[in-house]
């Protein structure tokens, strides 16, 4: 346990779930203006809020907002699933600067949320195997194009 | 490591219907935190409440990396937040 477990060698966490006997759960169980702030500071990498490579990571509405320190150009992201992964987003809002959730494997249901990028397209990124399941989001990007990129295998289904 | 934990309490139930807990930590880093994770009598199937008191801001490298190989549930609840700012 320490500050250069990240998941994926390009990735990196705030939260980090690694196991099959871990659930995680954010909540929010009195209000719904609890807010998570992260920040970007360094140059390159990628910075997740949560990342989940196995075990489950289940978000209840939260706010979660993401930007920049000084004049660094590494991103923020939400949440970023691989491998055996499992996430489930049942609402809230999350505003950051690159890629709401990214997949590059494992599981994905989202039952609500409103999730927008400030700085790049792909809001939601699904680019592996697994099922990415959408009964309600909703998406926003800078530029209006590309917030949904899914270039996975796995089963994609959508009830919006 | 730079990380900005204002104020992180976490406390440990192991019944929650039955209110019996452990005094709430006060956290001012990740290190502290999981080393407290890491001595709390966290058995099999319990889950570990983890609230935040004021905004809880990250910076640069994180560092909470749950990996346990028994059943553990954590629950990070936002309610107390008293303010937010960005």
């Amino acid at each position: 346990m320490n500050g250069n477990n990240a998941v994926n060698e390009y990735v990196d966490s705030m939260f980090s779930i690694e196991s099959s006997h871990v659930k995680f759960r954010i909540c929010n169980s009195k209000r719904s203006d609890g807010i998570i702030n992260i920040y970007a500071s360094n140059q390159e990498n990628s910075t997740y809020a949560f990342a989940v490579s196995d075990g489950e990571l289940v978000v209840d509405p939260i706010k979660l907002t993401a930007s920049q320190l000084g004049n660094v150009t590494g991103t923020v992201g939400g949440m970023y699933v691989e491998k055996n992964g499992k996430l489930t987003v049942n609402g809230g809002s999350f505003t950051v600067l690159d890629n709401a959730i990214r997949q590059e494997g494992g599981d994905i249901t989202l039952n609500g949320g409103m999730f927008k990028n400030t700085v790049s397209d792909t809001v939601l990124s699904f680019t592996s195997n697994g099922t990415l399941m959408i009964y309600q989001a909703q998406t926003t990007s800078p530029n209006g194009e590309k917030a949904i990129n899914v270039r996975g295998n796995g089963l994609v289904s959508s009830r919006c | 490591m730079l990380i900005v934990i204002p104020e992180l309490t976490s406390h440990v139930n192991a019944n929650p219907a039955m209110g019996t807990e452990d005094p709430p930590y006060t956290i001012w880093s990740d290190v502290i935190l999981n080393t407290q994770l890491r001595s709390i009598p966290t058995d099999a199937g319990k889950t570990i409440y983890l609230s935040v008191t004021s905004d809880f801001s990250c910076r640069d490298y994180s560092r909470f990396v749950l990996n346990h190989d028994y059943d553990i549930s954590y629950v990070l609840d936002l309610s107390d937040i008293v303010s937010q700012h960005i």
